[in-house]
């Protein structure tokens, strides 16, 4: 008897231990981790001067945290949070694809730039849901790219653009947010380099550029 | 008692395994020494399923978790079916359209736009005389919710795993994901058109078509 007592207060410790991690924020690292030498379709279009403005349009409710941590009833219960700034990361992430592709990016207000990137980050999260079997992990960068010759000119290119990474998960620890939040970075900026929509409209843009 | 713990060890052992399995991005990513080896490809193209719509499905909310196994799996089908009856509503104006000839199509065209030579293979690739099989299979297709706060709101996407394979010993040198989504969001009822079969579905092929040639083109 008592050595099933002893049995019975050592799993359930075990379990607070487990499940206090649920009730604990994660916080994560983001980075953008480039493929070292790679070189996209951007780097077909005649190099140009980018200037590149990102907007945070997340909504208020999501600027706080980057994603909910969940129990096994799918109850939140805790956020993630970034160690660094989103927008910088997210912004480093273009200008790093875009300058490994012979593109300078400059600054907005410099008055000699070939095109505008105008990104507006709409979603950057991660969340879980609860399946059969496992845990899904889904991490999502939701923008919309507007790519014009000037400010205030009717661009020359307005669409939507995704990143989305998603694992199957029997465990989930904090780790595993980070792990997709970043491969949805990636894949955003795959995404992006890879577009035929903006491959087009970048060497639109680049027919009518000054020589650099 | 000790067939039971090895049986329970093994389950364990198998659920740590299976644990952390991407499910999307590139699985095998192509060696740049290794394309420009290939100087023809084989398409082939296969369906895995016909048109859906994937709307509520997408909204799993975790509310049926709250009740055990048993409530994500009611959750699930309740979402399903009423994916089905939106499907059902648009199925008519879908005509014959199915995406395997026109994204063979687009495939063998953006692949000669790359200066590679293609044909067309039927399943399996064995008689082709190309130096290597791209095999894209259509995992899912049709519309996906939207993200973002405006409810029934869906875009043109498709699911699809891409696999380059050696046409000899079929040694895979590449394979990717991809989940590709045209980003032209509409409430769902406006896609009861002809428009979907003879416009967006169309175009959103061609931009996934693109999209694997470059991936390929530039690992």
């Amino acid at each position: 008897m008592k050595r099933l007592i002893r049995h019975f207060i050592f799993a359930l410790a075990l379990g607070l231990v487990l499940s206090a991690c649920v009730f604990s924020n994660a916080n994560v690292n983001l980075a953008y981790k480039p493929v070292e030498g790679s070189k996209s379709p951007l780097s077909t279009v005649k190099p140009l001067k980018i200037a590149l403005v990102v907007e945070d349009q997340r909504p208020i409710a999501e600027r706080e945290s980057i994603g909910n941590k969940r129990n096994g009833y799918g109850s939140v219960t805790a956020q993630v949070k970034s160690n660094s700034d989103v927008l910088t990361v997210f912004s480093d992430a273009l200008k790093t694809e875009l300058g490994n592709n012979g593109h300078t990016v400059v600054a907005d207000k410099e008055p000699l730039y070939d095109v505008m990137l105008r990104v507006q980050l709409k979603r950057y999260w991660t969340d879980s849901v609860i399946h059969f079997w496992d845990v899904e992990l889904v991490g999502t960068i939701n923008s919309d790219f507007v790519l014009g010759k000037r400010d205030g000119d009717k661009p020359i290119l307005s669409q939507p653009g995704q990143g989305t990474f998603r694992e199957s998960r029997q465990f989930v620890t904090d780790s595993a947010y980070e792990n997709v939040l970043n491969g949805a970075l990636s894949e955003f900026v795959r995404n992006f380099s890879r577009d035929p929509n903006i491959i087009k409209a970048l060497q639109q843009a680049g027919q009518t550029a000054t020589p650099m | 008692m000790i067939h039971a713990l090895r049986i329970s060890l093994a389950i364990i052992a198998l659920s740590l395994l299976a644990s952390c399995t991407p499910t999307t991005g590139t699985k095998i990513a192509v060696n740049q020494s290794e394309i420009s080896k290939i100087k023809s490809i084989g398409v082939l193209v296969k369906k895995d399923e016909d048109f859906s719509v994937r709307l509520s499905r997408e909204e799993m909310s975790n509310t049926g978790a709250a009740f055990g196994l048993i409530g994500v799996g009611i959750e699930a089908a309740v979402r399903r079916s009423s994916d089905k009856d939106k499907e059902e509503q648009i199925k008519p104006s879908l005509g014959n359209f199915d995406p395997q000839a026109p994204l063979t199509e687009r495939l063998r065209f953006h692949l000669q736009e790359g200066a590679i030579a293609t044909s067309e293979v039927t399943d399996g690739g064995e008689k082709t005389a190309a130096d290597a099989i791209l095999e894209v299979t259509v995992r899912q297709w049709g519309l996906r919710r939207c993200p973002g706060p405006a409810p029934e709101v869906v875009q043109a996407g498709f699911n699809v795993n891409g696999k380059l394979y050696r046409a000899s010993g079929h040694a895979t040198v590449w394979e990717r994901e991809e989940l590709y989504l045209n980003g032209d969001c509409r409430p769902w009822s406006m896609f009861r058109s002809e428009e979907l079969a003879n416009d967006i579905l169309p175009r959103a092929l061609d931009a996934l078509a693109t999209k694997l040639v470059y991936e390929i083109l530039y690992p």
